[in-house]
């Protein structure tokens, strides 16, 4: 068996496999601004964990882990209500993961510096309705690599084309959003697809509202990686300029093709300022 | 079956539930049957009753707190709109869809205007609300954006 990792991790290493992230999500927070000239700017703090290295559906080796402790900064600037321009950029403030090495002992890999960055064209199709609203979105998308050549990489510094469709409805009580993506990027780099469902309840307390949403992630790489992540998500206006979320989700079926780690979890929080 | 299978089973019917409901609520023109119209007079009676020298819009689809403070933006930046009243000016009733606006003179609102900043913030201003000695007068803004 140690023959077989020592073999894969090599191929891993080769390759400088990273782990796809770019998603469907825009700031701010999915919600903002709404409005004609609004701008806005969100700093969200990822934490993330995965327990295991994986081969096909099955854990091939555990105690090898990934932690990644991203910064994300991201711009929203909203020219009409129907057409928004958004830009993701991460900051891998630390990221090891741990691979065995040809002996079979624990090699460890650091990263850290400036990830890719994600240009969005989000054009919004609003409707409104006697107590519900909603908006379909079409969002081109385009990936621009500026990460690093560090041991090994977090974002994988391809270019990528993404498309994006998405349909969200919310009533005074309830919150329905789906989103489905779809990535290419340049070289040996797998297809991604995602689709996500989040369901929500809208909360009013303590003078401002917020919600909360059950959000549901799966992601497909053509390749033939599998990801569904799914948990808990609060928002909360602190007030019309400072807004805040924070949420967890947790990887309930995962699948790797090549060696890579899996059975992750992530931790989100972060906070916006909306003009 | 281990718990992850059983996850991912309980995830994908949750999503098409989901998209039953969502479906389900595209059939539905009114999803929210208390902000009727009797009841937003109602609501909108008592807040001028309560509130002198304001006036009431009902701005369709104003029902998410987080989008609706684009409506405070907007109209609260108008010459007519006491600031120092209510936030900036500006009350948001996200359940009958009402934007309470603190005016500093009555003579001085201009419909025009503030049909338009409700049209920029992402809503659809539908009609106003005003007290004349003390009955409840409605005009439509439907046309004026």
């Amino acid at each position: 068996m140690s023959m077989r990792i020592s073999y894969r991790a090599a191929v891993l290493l080769a390759l400088g496999a990273g782990v796809p992230t770019a998603m469907a999500d825009q700031p701010v927070f999915n919600e903002m601004p709404r409005w004609s000239n609004g701008w806005g700017v969100q700093f969200v703090e990822e934490y993330r964990h995965e327990s295991d290295l994986m081969s096909g559906g099955e854990v091939i080796a555990s105690g090898f882990a990934e932690d990644v402790h991203v910064m994300h900064v991201e711009g929203v600037y909203t020219w009409d209500k129907s057409i928004r321009m958004t830009a993701k950029l991460p900051f891998v403030l630390d990221a090891r993961r741990e691979l065995p090495n040809e002996a079979g002992e624990k090699l460890v890999q650091r990263d850290e510096g400036i990830g890719d960055l994600t240009l969005a064209l989000p054009l919004k199709r609003y409707f409104n309705m006697d107590g519900r609203s909603g908006s379909w979105t079409f969002a081109p998308q385009v990936l621009v690599p500026l990460s690093g050549d560090d041991e090994y990489e977090v974002y994988d510094g391809a270019w990528g084309q993404g498309l994006s469709l998405g349909y969200e409805t919310e009533t005074h009580d309830y919150i329905i959003a789906i989103g489905l993506s779809s990535w290419v990027f340049e070289g040996d780099e797998p297809s991604l697809s995602s689709a996500s469902l989040d369901l929500g309840l809208n909360l009013r307390m303590f003078g401002s509202s917020g919600h909360v949403k059950w959000e549901t992630d799966f992601i497909y790489e053509d390749d033939g990686t599998e990801k569904l992540y799914v948990g808990p998500h609060l928002y909360w206006k602190i007030n019309d300029t400072i807004h805040m979320q924070i949420m967890y989700k947790q990887e309930v079926h995962a699948r790797r093709n090549a060696l890579d780690h899996g059975n992750g979890s992530q931790l989100k929080a972060g906070f916006a300022f909306v003009y | 079956m281990n718990t992850r299978r059983l996850f991912l089973e309980i995830a994908v019917a949750a999503m098409l539930a989901a998209i039953i409901c969502v479906n389900g609520f595209a059939l539905g023109e009114n999803v929210s049957p208390e902000a009727t119209e009797d009841a937003r007079k109602v609501a909108a009676k008592a807040m001028l009753e309560g509130n002198p020298g304001t006036v009431i819009l009902y701005a369709k689809g104003l029902c998410c707190p987080s989008c609706a403070i684009g409506v405070r933006k907007m109209v609260s930046k108008l010459d007519f709109v006491d600031r120092s009243r209510f936030n900036k000016g500006v009350e948001l009733d996200t359940k009958m869809q009402l934007v309470t606006v603190a005016i500093t003179d009555p003579e001085g609102v201009d419909l025009d205007a503030v049909s338009k900043a409700i049209d920029k913030a992402g809503y659809d201003p539908v009609r106003i609300y005003s007290l004349e000695a003390g009955k409840l007068s409605t005009a439509s803004l439907e046309g004026t954006k």
